[in-house]
């Protein structure tokens, strides 16, 4: 069955407590919506397999910009495409497991896989008919971004269950 | 105190570096994995330990629970993204001697660390 809408709010107050605890910088949020036509993805894409009481996957993807940004807020001096990536990875990763502060410790997350648009593969994300997915568009540093939960509760299964 | 850094992620294991400089903390090695963490523990003999849980190979915990058959006396800090409370005392419970939620300021990262060591 697919989360509720109201958990919504669990997925922004993840990405807001992310990026105002490392950066201190308070993203912007545009209405989230259920996807339901392919979405372009950024460059990057760091991706959270999920299961448990849930299926799915959480994604957040983002452009280089944003990502050096973020490698700058932090301290970090480099900049290469192999920080880059892993900056996504870790970000995908912290937001997904901040998850269980509301979902409980049945919501395993995998590490990361991550991949670029240059790389190949599908270059938009497309709605599946068997799950529902959550899109929350933001602005970090006036650069773009997109977190997407492409989940559902297994069946059988309480939110929260520990 | 010569500290053991373990993260698959090198963004994380960079801020850490970064963090303890200068608060009397040497970095004697780091680790991505749970496996190389404790090749790198045996190899280093750290006073203290960064550990991540959720990695490849081997996880977290898994880890912990070795690194202590191996040294009773090791001092573990978890640090992880899982922020449920029973993750916590799961580290706890197993062994750790503190647990730190990501995201983590240098400042949460650095007071947890000096408690760790008994300052």
């Amino acid at each position: 069955m697919p989360i509720q809408e109201a958990e919504f709010q669990v997925f922004i107050d993840a990405v807001q407590h992310y990026f105002k605890q490392t950066c201190g910088i308070q993203p912007e949020f545009q209405p989230p919506y259920i996807l339901d036509q392919p979405l372009p993805i950024r460059e990057f894409i760091g991706s959270i397999l999920v299961s448990g009481d849930y299926r799915g996957t959480v994604h957040f993807s983002a452009d280089a910009p944003l990502l050096m940004d973020l490698l700058k807020q932090l301290g970090d001096p480099r900049r290469d495409s192999t920080a880059l990536a892993d900056a996504i990875g870790e970000v995908a990763n912290t937001i997904a497991g901040n998850f269980r502060r509301d979902f409980g410790s049945r919501f395993v997350i995998a590490p990361p896989r991550v991949r670029r648009r240059t790389d190949g593969g599908a270059s938009a994300f497309v709605p599946d008919a068997d799950s529902t997915t959550y899109v929350v568009p933001l602005t970090f540093n006036g650069r773009d971004a997109l977190l997407m939960v492409e989940m559902a509760r297994a069946r059988g299964a309480m939110r929260g269950a520990a | 105190m010569k500290l053991l850094i373990v993260d698959d992620s090198t963004v994380i294991r960079h801020k850490i570096e970064r963090a303890v400089a200068g608060h009397g903390v040497e970095v004697v090695g780091q680790a991505g994995n749970g496996r190389d963490a404790l090749t790198a523990f045996r190899a280093a003999n750290p006073d203290l330990v960064t550990l991540d849980i959720t990695m490849p190979e081997m996880d977290g915990l898994e880890a912990l629970e070795a690194m202590l058959r191996h040294r009773p006396d090791a001092r573990v800090l978890v640090i992880s993204a899982l922020a449920d409370k029973a993750t916590g005392i799961e580290a706890l419970t197993r062994g750790a001697l503190g647990f730190l939620t990501k995201p983590f300021s240098d400042h949460e990262l650095n007071d947890a660390l000096r408690e760790l060591a008994g300052d």
